[in-house]
């Protein structure tokens, strides 16, 4: 009993030094913790949240709404920078390793779960708490509705580990690290837009929020705030359900194996390929763009960052097509949300220097051809193929709210400018692609040329706009068809 | 081996007093963030 107790307290201590120190530590500081400049980060943005809503609300919305805000940004936090991957080969290797009983182990990560969720989830609700508790004039709301914020991040930190660890059973190890790649960012742009409506919900009642007071009733937040203010019995019976739901589930999905699948791709065959076999003749610059193509989609590092820049101008376009936009704007308005990507695309490559694998950098550092000319080539190649997806994720938006026949005259110009742009874009990569590690991030500091760009991308979407509504889909068409000439014609140049 | 024992201790105690010292620092934030919304709080409702 006593040998297990020791083993718990010295599993805890390694995994919160790791937790706490672990980032801090892996970039060369010593002494210095992450958590501490976190919570405190995220404490203040939570209190001006609940601050701005505390005037002009009353205390059911805001109690569920500063609940909601809380618990995403702590989970947010708690399933990505605090838990992080590469700790989990270490986990592997130094405990399994050691005659620790399995049960020990599940008690001490736990627990560590605990520790963390309170340290972290619990910092930042203390100011929505106060407010919450001056809202409603009841003492005991302030430390039930920190409770409730740890219980809440804990469980929704819980139900994405679990459902990670389904996809990784069904489908490998891989595809689950892009599922919770996909997912964090999905929070992170989702986040952004539910907090700006969430705000005017606050405020303006829960009709002006997408799916009404039905879907906000349908949350867990608010099922949560319900039960601690006014202790209702059908929120506690749910409050209950949720907590031992998520617990059977964490229990269920923690003795899946992960399926193992061998990461060699055994053909190369698909669309992608054959695009890359057929623009590019040179079998070296050939097998360089496919590399960079694949890197840009697979690269860890670079997808956390990249998503979460190309989420908020996509969240910011779709807030102001909810909010009332005349129709005879609409056309322009859509214009620039189909110029957006490319125009944030040199922004976007600032964070291409880096990647996890880094060390292997040397494989395309050997090369004759100077290699960071050939990285711009490839790039020029990857990213006129990366933008067609967006463009017609875009096209479907903008068929809904306009013709067919004028959404895809749209689609087709914004595709061809942005092909004809792409050596543009491509010059703004700046030494070379995937060769730093991650934790050696410099922020940018010259931020002119995507500016700039941007800029310039902004004043042709009016163009855009001027000549769908004079030549309608022909003026797109002839658009696509230059702009795929030029990239395609510099994509066969040697 | 009795000086890698002792490396090994020093080494773990320095991690035990870094924590103490995070959690101190922590402890520190929290106040901090209590100040500001009984603040705000007062100041609104009077």
């Amino acid at each position: 009993m006593k040998l297990r107790r020791r083993q718990t307290r010295a599993l805890l201590e390694a995994w919160l030094i790791q937790a706490l120190f672990g980032k801090s530590r892996r970039a060369g500081q010593s002494g210095s913790g992450s958590l501490t400049p976190a919570v405190f980060t995220q404490g203040f943005v939570s209190w001006v949240f609940a601050a701005l809503a505390f005037e002009g609300s009353s205390p059911r919305p805001f109690m569920a709404g500063t609940l909601a805000f809380v618990v995403l940004l702590a989970t947010g936090a708690l399933i990505g920078e605090l838990d992080d991957d590469r700790e989990r080969p270490a986990d592997r290797d130094f405990v399994g390793a050691t005659p620790t009983l399995r049960r020990t182990v599940l008690v001490a990560r736990w627990l560590r779960q605990g520790i963390v969720s309170l340290l972290f989830a619990g910092g930042i609700a203390i100011a929505p708490a106060i407010l919450s508790g001056f809202k409603t004039q009841n003492l005991v709301v302030p430390p039930l509705f920190v409770l409730a914020t740890c219980v809440l991040s804990t469980g929704a930190t819980i139900l994405f580990a679990s459902a990670t660890r389904l996809v990784a059973a069904l489908l490998g190890g891989d595809r689950a690290t892009s599922f919770s790649t996909v997912v964090r960012a999905l929070l992170l742009g989702g986040g952004f837009v539910a907090m700006l409506l969430g705000l005017r919900a606050m405020l303006g009642g829960s009709e002006v929020f997408p799916g009404g007071r039905s879907l906000l009733e349908a949350l867990p937040t608010t099922w949560f705030a319900d039960a601690i203010r006014t202790a209702d019995l059908t929120a506690l019976l749910l409050v209950v359900a949720f907590c031992g739901a998520t617990l059977l589930l964490g229990l269920v999905t923690a003795q899946l194996p992960e399926r193992s699948r061998s990461s060699a791709k055994t053909s190369m065959g698909g669309l992608t390929p054959a695009a890359i076999r057929t623009l590019v003749k040179d079998p070296q610059r050939r097998g360089l763009a496919a590399f960079t193509l694949d890197m840009l989609v697979r690269e860890r590092s670079f997808r956390l960052r990249a998503l979460p820049l190309l989420g908020l101008p996509a969240a910011a376009a779709l807030l102001a097509l909810r909010s009332d936009v005349e129709a005879s704007r609409l056309p322009t308005m859509l214009a620039l949300v189909h110029q957006l990507p490319a125009a944030y695309l040199p922004f976007l490559l600032l964070f291409v220097p880096y990647a996890e694998n880094a060390r292997a950098s040397w494989l395309v550092a050997l090369r004759l051809e100077d290699p960071e000319r050939a990285y711009r080539r490839s790039f020029e190649v990857a990213l006129g193929l990366l933008i067609l997806p967006v463009q017609a994720l875009l096209l479907v938006v903008d068929a809904s709210l306009l013709s067919f026949e004028a959404a895809l005259g749209t689609t087709l110009g914004a595709v061809g400018i942005a092909w004809a742009s792409m050596s543009v874009i491509a010059s703004t990569v700046r030494g070379l692609a995937f060769s730093i590690d991650p934790d050696e991030l410099e922020v940018p500091s010259d931020f002119s040329a995507p500016i700039g760009f941007a800029l310039a991308m902004t004043v042709l979407s009016f163009a855009l706009a001027a000549l769908q509504r004079s030549a309608g889909l022909m003026g797109g068409l002839a658009l696509f068809v230059a702009g795929g000439a030029l990239w395609a014609a510099r994509a066969r140049s040697t | 081996m009795e000086d890698r024992d002792r490396d090994s201790g020093s080494a773990s105690s320095t991690s035990t007093r870094g924590l103490r010292l995070e959690l101190r620092s922590l402890l520190l934030v929290y106040a901090a963030l209590t100040v500001l919304p009984l603040l705000t709080g007062f100041a609104c409702q009077g």
